[in-house]
């Protein structure tokens, strides 16, 4: 109470307002009972889910891809038409690239979210398996309808799979034909060997044209050139990860030697000057769309709008990459499944979420979704003859016969962005290529020590990994 | 009738000599937190409870009750400390903005013709949202992008450097977005304050033959302490915890870690690595540096008001 009594007299002046028979103590106990009602009211509001009808689903997915806004259209389509199958109720919440991690990490804390969930592939699912967080589809769907999808490879652990992939992918090196002509080159010679490499990267730089395009900004770029190099003397996937976990020497040249021809193609000039100020994606559409470079790194998504900017009988792809090694991988393509519905384990909904999965790979909705998206389907079920484009038909043909693991997918998100992604920048900020190696080394030190709950997970995974890439 | 203005009487119960007041005192004393109550149990709900949990999250791993374990690691990680320093080396905007935005504070002040045009310039860059400011900017600070471009012409290639993908120069790069994009908000900021004096005080200390730089060295920029003092303490704290869009945006953390700030660590070992322990130590220390730097900030001001 103030010396000149000042609150008491805006309390009594109010309590005079309202009638002259509210007291102050009566003025006071209303507010107190409106505030306290108020502050229950919205904890009950906050605190009680709201109710869903049994048979309503709720998937959260993310329009991906090389046409966003037809996959979209895609999965709408299909939520309509399997309403309509199965009488159910289903909303889908259309995510966003830098969003659906962080929101599918809250729901996962939260205990609820989701029926269906958008996540990559590999490690990314993996992790949240081996947190407990995921349910397997094996539990839900019978074999003969799992054995169809195609790219599962990288989601199987413990004998259960994890994700319902949503397309293919492969890691390709698109080659811009024009530009080796101008550098007399025969646009068809062949790129299998890394000498037959660097002597086309040589007379083209002779030339005056960029051999190289690339851009490391944001980080991804390492990614793409870990999974194309890091496996030149590896056999199988298993044996990468072995190193991961400590039972090989990463640092020995059998998983370390990309890093010194990565540094050897810098050092010759091959990339482009402003590879560490531009990011992947605009890097590779401005440098090869507009002939900076002769020849790009690209995901077989991504190739239509090159394809369109640089003339189709201009491109060439390749899908295995040239390679300094000796390990079977090293002659396999780079396939990838980017991304698929995951069944979060808190669902109440698995057995129908389950069936939503595998409603997106009836026949009809992957002809659907291809017509919207031009995706390459994930499901052996769909004819080849639905792919109308000898390019695309080419890598379609690579996955199913000679299909090889994207590897950044199979070892640690911690070891991709520190020593992936920052040691190839570092690289082309002129660091070494013995500095990377160090580098890769005290990451997988410190993973190994901050979570040795995933090491052990990922220890398992390496008896499944050696079972499904038999080489 | 009553006055309800006038204080009601006290009454008393005779008892024996004693005079047994109402419990209208006590009363009173509870009021100012009964009307502050709703917003404490807001505030309690939207920042206490997350502070509990994230005490509590610090304190684990996906293994269980993990003790000081993450703060062993985190302490032991290079990229953390790494991250600290890009701080500390960001704060240096701090005392680069405050000077900036009071000279051009006072300059606007003398009443320069369209002073309003340019006090709105100014302001613009505070008005454009940080993700299409570190867009634009990281497209101006390619190495083939339009500063360089601009230098070249100028035949000045000797300066167009690669801003972004340089360890050395990329943080520095990130400091000078920063600058550009925050330096309108404390132009503003003095400039309001300084419309706001009493121009008597200028008036009385040209009288007296004080000169332009004496007239602001006496005279305004002793107005101006309380607000630069507050400008101060906010731009210490966007240093330490809020340039994470700006860092993300621009160069993701890179080249090679050179622009990782303890937000980003944060996140990545949240959302990247799925180390939330980690990232909830992380967090704390965080919050734990900002409150100690603000609580002596205070402690240093109000000795000096004192004094």
């Amino acid at each position: 109470m103030s010396e000149n009594g000042s609150d008491g007299r805006l309390i009594d002046a109010l309590a005079g307002e309202l009638g002259g028979s509210l007291t102050r103590r009566a003025l006071l106990r209303g507010a107190s009972g409106v505030a306290l009602a108020g502050m229950l009211g919205a904890r009950t509001a906050l605190a009680a889910p709201k109710r869903r009808s049994a048979g309503d689903l709720v998937v959260w997915y993310l329009a991906a891809g090389a046409n966003p806004e037809g996959d979209k259209r895609a999965f709408e389509q299909s939520m309509r038409a399997f309403e309509r199958a199965k009488g159910a109720k289903v909303k889908g919440v259309a995510q966003t690239l830098d969003g659906f991690i962080p929101a599918w990490k809250a729901a996962v804390k939260a205990g609820q979210g989701p029926d269906l969930q958008y996540l990559w592939e590999g490690i990314f699912t993996l992790e949240d398996a081996w947190q407990g967080n995921l349910e397997p589809y094996d539990t839900h769907l019978a074999a003969q309808e799992t054995r169809h999808w195609l790219g599962t490879a990288s989601v199987r652990w413990n004998g259960h799979l994890w994700n319902s992939p949503r397309n293919l992918d492969s890691l390709v090196l698109l080659v811009n034909k024009k530009l080796l002509r101008q550098a007399k080159i025969d646009p068809s010679t062949p790129l299998q060997t890394w000498a037959q490499f660097l002597r086309v990267c040589k007379k083209l730089k002779s030339a005056g044209i960029g051999p190289l395009g690339f851009g490391l900004k944001d980080g991804f770029g390492g990614g793409w050139l870990f999974s194309a190099w890091a496996r030149a003397h590896v056999d199988n996937v298993a044996d990468y990860m072995r190193a991961v976990v400590g039972d090989a020497d990463i640092t020995s040249e059998r998983y370390s030697e990309w890093w010194f021809r990565l540094a050897e193609l810098r050092d010759k000039g091959y990339f482009n000057n402003d590879i560490g100020s531009l990011p992947l994606f605009h890097a590779v559409n401005s440098l090869f769309g507009r002939g900076r470079a002769a020849m790009v790194p690209a995901a077989a998504s991504a190739i239509r709008p090159l394809l369109r900017q640089v003339g189709v009988g201009n491109v060439r792809v390749v899908s295995v990459w040239p390679t300094f090694g000796d390990g079977k991988l090293a002659k396999r393509n780079i396939t990838i499944f980017s991304g698929g519905m995951v069944l979060p384990a808190f669902s109440k909904q698995k057995q129908l979420a389950a069936e939503f999965a595998a409603f997106l790979h009836r026949p009809d909705q992957l002809r659907n979704q291809y017509q919207l998206t031009t995706d390459l389907p994930a499901d052996d079920r769909v004819s080849a003859g639905l792919i109308r484009e000898a390019w695309q038909l080419q890598i379609y043909q690579q996955i199913k016969t000679n299909p090889g693991p994207w590897l950044e997918d199979w070892i640690p998100t911690q070891m991709d962005s520190e020593a992936n992604f920052s040691g190839c920048q570092g690289l082309f900020a002129g660091q070494s290529a013995a500095d990377q190696v160090k580098r890769t080394r005290d990451v997988l030190e410190k993973w190994r020590r901050q979570s040795p709950e995933l090491r052990k997970a990922y220890r398992k995974w390496i008896g499944d990994a050696r079972r499904v890439y038999r080489t | 009738m009553k006055n309800a203005l006038q204080q009601p009487a006290r009454v008393a119960v005779p008892v024996g000599r004693r005079l047994i007041p109402r419990p209208v005192v006590r009363v009173a004393r509870l009021e100012p937190w009964l009307f502050v109550l709703p917003a404490l149990a807001f505030v309690g709900v939207t920042f206490g409870y997350p502070l509990v949990d994230l005490v509590r999250t610090s304190f684990t791993t996906t293994g269980g009750a993990a003790g000081l374990k993450n703060f062993r690691d985190l302490l032991a990680d290079p990229s953390f400390r790494l991250a600290i320093e890009h701080n500390g080396i960001l704060l240096l905007a701090v005392p680069v903005l405050t000077v900036l935005a009071v000279a051009l504070a006072i300059f606007l002040f003398e009443g320069i013709r369209f002073w309003r045009v340019y006090r709105t310039l100014v302001f613009l860059p505070v008005t454009i949202s940080i993700p299409v400011v570190g867009g634009v900017w990281g497209l101006m600070l390619e190495f083939n992008g339009g500063l360089n471009t601009i230098l070249r012409s100028l035949r000045l290639d000797g300066l167009a450097k690669d801003w972004l993908g340089s360890t050395h120069l990329a943080l520095w790069s990130v400091l000078g977005v920063i600058v550009w994009s925050q330096l309108g908000f404390g132009v503003v900021l003095f400039l309001a304050r300084l419309l706001s004096i009493s121009p008597e005080l200028f008036e009385a200390a040209r009288i007296d033959g004080a000169g332009w730089w004496r007239l602001h060295r006496h005279v305004t920029l002793p107005q101006l302490r309380g607000i630069i003092q507050f400008y101060v303490l906010l731009g210490t704290i966007t240093m330490l915890s809020w340039v994470f869009s700006y860092v993300y945006v621009i160069t993701s953390g890179g080249p090679a870690d050179a622009t990782l700030v303890s937000e980003l660590y944060i996140y990545r070992s949240a959302f990247v690595y799925n180390q939330i322990g980690i990232a909830s130590a992380a967090a704390l220390i965080l919050l734990a540096a900002v409150v100690v730097f603000v609580f002596l900030f205070f402690r240093l001001t109000g000795r000096e008001e004192t004094e």
